[in-house]
């Protein structure tokens, strides 16, 4: 069995009302990382998976999950 | 136009790029096959081809590693795009490799020939599933 991430991204992101491209400014990463991460296209490192929660202020486990 | 718009332009320029100069490089490799060689025709393609293997380098990374539009071009998804690319490009190579063989066994296509069309087959490949890669991450 393969597992697969599932992330809340976009609902933190849109509780913080930022684009994804503020997002990305905010981590300095290309807008691109986070459009893919966001539909579970690409598995981010565990760096930038800190970063994502530290710019959200959410503890890296309630942003990603195992599906 | 901030940086993060800046990198995206940039970035889907590339992949355009890289669509048309892989096409440049298929068509340059079926021009040598087709026509009579000529060492126009076969020194067009092997300018093209080194042109198309240094797109596949992260050049912009080591020539100004500091650079924050460079860092944003060379993230963490374009490597793996990268990785993604050059993976389809060394089975494109293998299996142009595994088809032509025989024909070279048999003397029936020319050594130049056989590495065009292995070089060709794994570049065009990493090219395009290169670009392809970014401007579906970019959607």
């Amino acid at each position: 069995m393969t597992d697969t991430l599932l992330n809340t991204l976009k609902d933190e992101r849109d509780r913080l009302g930022l684009t994804q491209a503020a997002l990305a400014e905010l981590i300095g990463v290309s807008r691109k990382t986070i459009n893919t991460v966001e539909n579970g296209v690409f598995v981010p490192s565990t760096i930038l998976a800190l970063k994502l929660a530290a710019a959200l202020d959410r503890p890296v486990e309630s942003l990603f999950r195992l599906g | 136009m901030n940086m993060i718009e800046l990198a995206e332009t940039k970035s889907r320029a590339w992949a355009i790029m890289l669509y048309v100069l892989g096409t440049v490089l298929l068509m340059a490799e079926l021009v040598g096959m087709t026509m009579k060689q000529s060492d126009f025709v076969d020194g067009l393609w092997l300018g093209v081809a080194m042109v198309c293997a240094l797109t596949l380098l992260p050049w912009r990374r080591w020539l100004h590693p500091d650079s924050e539009l460079n860092r944003l071009l060379d993230d963490e998804v374009v490597r793996e795009h990268r990785r993604m690319s050059c993976t389809a490009g060394f089975w494109a190579s293998l299996i142009a490799a595994l088809l032509t063989a025989p024909f070279a066994h048999d003397a029936m296509l020319a050594s130049y020939d056989v590495s065009r069309v292995v070089a060709t087959a794994g570049l065009f490949a990493a090219m395009v599933s290169f670009a392809t890669l970014e401007l579906r991450a970019a959607r």
